[in-house]
């Protein structure tokens, strides 16, 4: 009855993470509602819905930067694979989770330092100081960022002058350097034009069998062409959650059908 | 099926004025079919003729549907039911293109088969009655279309099986006649070849029963049994 | 055609008032520039016969044609010294605290008031504060170090102020980026929000030492002599350990006060010594201020986000 080609079963995949009944709360206000949501090793995880559904401050809760803002409460638990344990955790360190897992923002941001000493930056303040083992970690992010072959005459100069496309593909590199367990997109081409948008899609299709991918994108399309697995959020609940092929073809709820149909409103 | 609004007012109305030509193109291979047999009955080959030059209208219509299906994928991006709509249509249309096809061909035999003059008008009266069973099961399919009404989408795939049963126990008689009747045998095979005409068009009814399935589940059910149909089609709702 | 004819009416009565304004605005904007020009002119042609080389080389005199800035000059740059070796840390690292690690409290809230406030305080009650405080509590006497001190106390709010809003110009985009790669919170201030933020604290430096280099009440407060005929002892020493802070303790005379009492003086000599001073005091804030624009230019030049 299904020509489809057969998708392993989730039972026998590995989990990089899981979020299980995670709340979370700015003040009074409840953002998320117990969201339990299994993270696949060496997949990318989608979260769409509409803006304000969550997703970005659920994608937040994974490398703790709520702790930055007071007010921010969490409830429930992230646990990260292998060693089981729960970001969020008030004996975690914050600092800990961050050097575990990557984030690349919506905006590009790269520091006004140079291309090199942005993606060295994370190294360093690894206390990383020896200047061949930089150069190398430079280049192979860089490398593994496709931004190599358009830089690598030009490290010494301004991050700033890179065009948007290549800043994004900076801030990727500056997140690879680290080797992070996990990797977070915020958003990552909303502020890009559609051939930039393209190469950033097709470097996070390349880097699943690097790492773990977990990104938020409002733009279903995008979703649909990047990810493995979609999850669709909306007022602060996981509505549904499944193989991307099987959410954008026949989503088992009315709301995800909705969304994803363009009948939302 | 989904048909609550979507944000987008022309997206709306793409989807509506597909399905509605659709329909639109069920009704004309409907007539085209009615009136090839209506010709066989008759032998006025004055209304085979016309039959036959008509079924370039329907080609013409199939060509078009698929192009406005190629548009709004092209330029809406249809994700889950609606995108299960628009490849459905394609589907459902190119169906109805072959209905078209054997009404040409029986009006095509028609004129073949009143020149030889034969001694076939006994089956006559059989084709004409497997003929509206098949047209029945046409507008029962295209209805079920309309309502995304999955109970008379199966009802056409049972009155199919039915069909089926019907159809080859006229072929069986008119193969028989063949060794009685040796001199008949070129008229014989001609009647042969509109039976088997009329128990496609009933198949091809039956064929957008199923890709309606497939519209609403999301499930291919082309290959699958008339039970597993029922089971998808009916039990989930 | 009646509603085109209609329309170009009214914007032609609403052009009018633009034109108005543009107007107003220039007849503003010249009469404070005429002020300041004839102010200008008229030092010039009144002191630029006294600006030589002696000027500046000579002290104080009862003489007015051999009276000299040298020790006013001297004791002005060295009070500014001790000035932006007092304020800039502390101002600075207020700031940064208040800015990046205070929490948004009712007594965060309290102490912003009050700096705020202080920015205000007019300048005599530093001096009376100084008086009390470093001249008979600490008995530091009317010494360098106590001018520098108060008048560090006077800009302390301009620095903070000044740091506060260029730390608030990094945008929060770039603290996340740092914080997201596993930054503590001093290396991010450490290696993003300090540098990125440089040049607009070091333009509030500025702008606050070239206030100070001005003030006059204070220092009067304080008990500065206006009569003095020689200099601090040079910080460097032949010998060890070669640094030397006597200067800190050494009486002194500054810019705005050898001003204010040459001003006192009857004699039309003297009052030629004033303006060829009071001109060389506005050089200096105005040096100073163009130095304050030219940094805040060069070290910006990087910062676009």
């Amino acid at each position: 009855m299904n020509d489809e080609p057969k998708k392993p079963d989730l039972a026998t995949l590995a989990k990089k993470a899981e979020a299980r009944e995670l709340n979370f709360f700015y003040g009074a206000k409840q953002a998320l509602n117990k969201i339990t949501l299994p993270i696949y090793d060496k997949r990318v995880t989608a979260l769409i819905g509409p803006s304000g559904c969550g997703k970005s401050t659920f994608l937040r809760c994974f490398n703790r930067m709520h702790d930055l803002y007071p007010g921010t409460r969490y409830e429930g638990e992230i646990r990260l694979q292998p060693d089981d344990v729960n970001l969020l955790s008030r004996e975690v360190d914050p600092i800990e989770v961050r050097m575990r897992l990557a984030m690349v923002f919506q905006k590009p941001n790269p520091f006004p330092k140079s291309i090199f000493e942005n993606v060295a930056y994370g190294l360093r303040i690894r206390g990383e100081k020896r200047r061949t083992v930089l150069m190398d970690r430079v280049e192979q992010a860089l490398k593994d960022a496709a931004l190599w072959n358009e830089v690598k005459d030009r490290l010494d100069e301004l991050a700033t002058t890179l065009s948007g496309g290549q800043q994004q593909r900076l801030c990727i590199a500056r997140a690879l350097a680290c080797d992070p367990e996990l990797l977070l997109f915020d958003e990552p081409t909303s502020a890009l034009d559609p051939i930039a948008t393209a190469s950033i899609e097709e470097l996070i299709h390349e880097l699943r069998e690097k790492v773990t991918i977990l990104i938020v994108t409002h733009n279903m399309q995008q979703a649909a062409r990047v990810s493995d697995f979609t999850a669709y959020m909306y007022l602060g609940d996981l509505v549904e959650f499944g193989w991307t092929d099987d959410v954008f073809f026949r989503p088992q709820k009315k709301q995800t059908e909705d969304y994803i149909t363009g009948r939302f409103g | 099926m989904n048909l609550s609004e979507h944000l987008s007012k022309q997206f709306d109305a793409d989807l509506t004025a597909l399905r509605t030509r659709v329909v639109e193109m069920g009704g004309l291979v409907d007539e085209q079919f009615r009136r090839a047999v209506e010709a066989l009955a008759s032998g006025e080959i004055m209304v085979a003729d016309a039959v036959i030059a008509n079924d370039a209208s329907v080609n013409s219509l199939e060509v078009r549907i698929d192009d406005a299906c190629a548009h709004l994928i092209a330029k809406r991006q249809p994700a889950a039911s609606d995108l299960r709509m628009v490849l459905g249509v394609s589907k459902i249309v190119s169906e109805l293109e072959r209905i078209g096809d054997k009404a040409r061909k029986i009006a095509r035999l028609t004129g073949k088969l009143h020149a030889s003059g034969a001694s076939v008008r006994a089956w006559i009266g059989d084709i004409e009655g497997l003929s509206g069973r098949a047209r029945r099961m046409l507008r029962e399919a295209l209805d079920a279309f309309v309502r995304s009404d999955l109970e008379a989408a199966v009802d056409v795939l049972r009155a199919n099986r039915d069909f089926a049963i019907d159809t080859s126990a006229v072929s069986n008689e008119v193969v028989k006649r063949m060794s009685a009747q040796p001199d008949d045998v070129p008229s014989l095979l001609e009647m042969l070849s509109i039976t088997r005409a009329v128990d496609r068009v009933a198949d091809h009814a039956a064929n957008i029963a199923e890709h309606l399935v497939y519209i609403v589940r999301g499930t291919d059910v082309r290959h699958a049994t008339l039970e597993q149909i029922e089971k998808e089609a009916l039990v989930r709702s | 055609m009646t509603v085109a004819l209609e329309l170009r009416q009214t914007i032609a009565r609403a052009k009018r008032r633009d034109v108005a304004f543009v107007a107003l605005g220039i007849a503003a904007l010249l009469f404070a520039a005429c002020t300041f020009v004839a102010l200008f002119l008229d030092m010039v042609s009144d002191g630029a016969a006294r600006l030589n080389g002696d000027f500046f080389t000579q002290f104080a005199s009862r003489r007015a044609e051999r009276a000299g800035i040298l020790a006013a000059w001297v004791g002005s740059f060295a009070v500014m010294i001790v000035t932006a070796l007092f304020a800039v840390p502390l101002g600075v690292s207020a700031g940064i605290y208040l800015e990046e690690y205070a929490p948004r409290n009712r007594m965060t809230a309290l102490i912003e008031i009050n700096i705020n406030n202080l920015a205000g305080v007019p300048s005599i009650v530093y001096g009376l504060l100084a008086l009390g405080l470093f001249v008979h509590t600490f008995g530091l006497g009317a010494s360098v170090l106590t001018a520098g001190l108060t008048l560090a106390l006077l800009i302390l709010p301009v620095v903070i102020v000044a740091t506060r809003e260029a730390i608030r110009s990094v945008p929060g985009a770039i603290r996340e980026a740092a914080y997201a790669l596993g930054a503590t919170r001093w290396q991010m201030v450490q290696h993003h929000v300090l540098p990125y933020s440089m040049p607009g604290i070091l333009t509030g430096v500025i702008i606050g030492l070239s206030r100070a280099i001005g003030e006059t009440a204070p220092i009067v407060t304080i008990g500065a002599v206006s009569f003095i005929a020689f200099l601090p002892p040079p910080p460097i020493s032949t010998e060890f350990p070669f640094l030397n802070a006597d200067w800190l303790a050494s009486p002194f005379t500054a810019m705005p006060i050898q001003i204010f009492s040459w001003t006192s003086r009857p004699e039309e000599a003297f009052q030629a010594n004033a303006s060829a001073a009071a001109l060389v005091l506005v050089v200096m804030t105005l040096l100073m201020n163009a130095i304050a624009i030219w940094l805040r230019y060069r070290l910006r030049r990087n910062l676009n986000w």
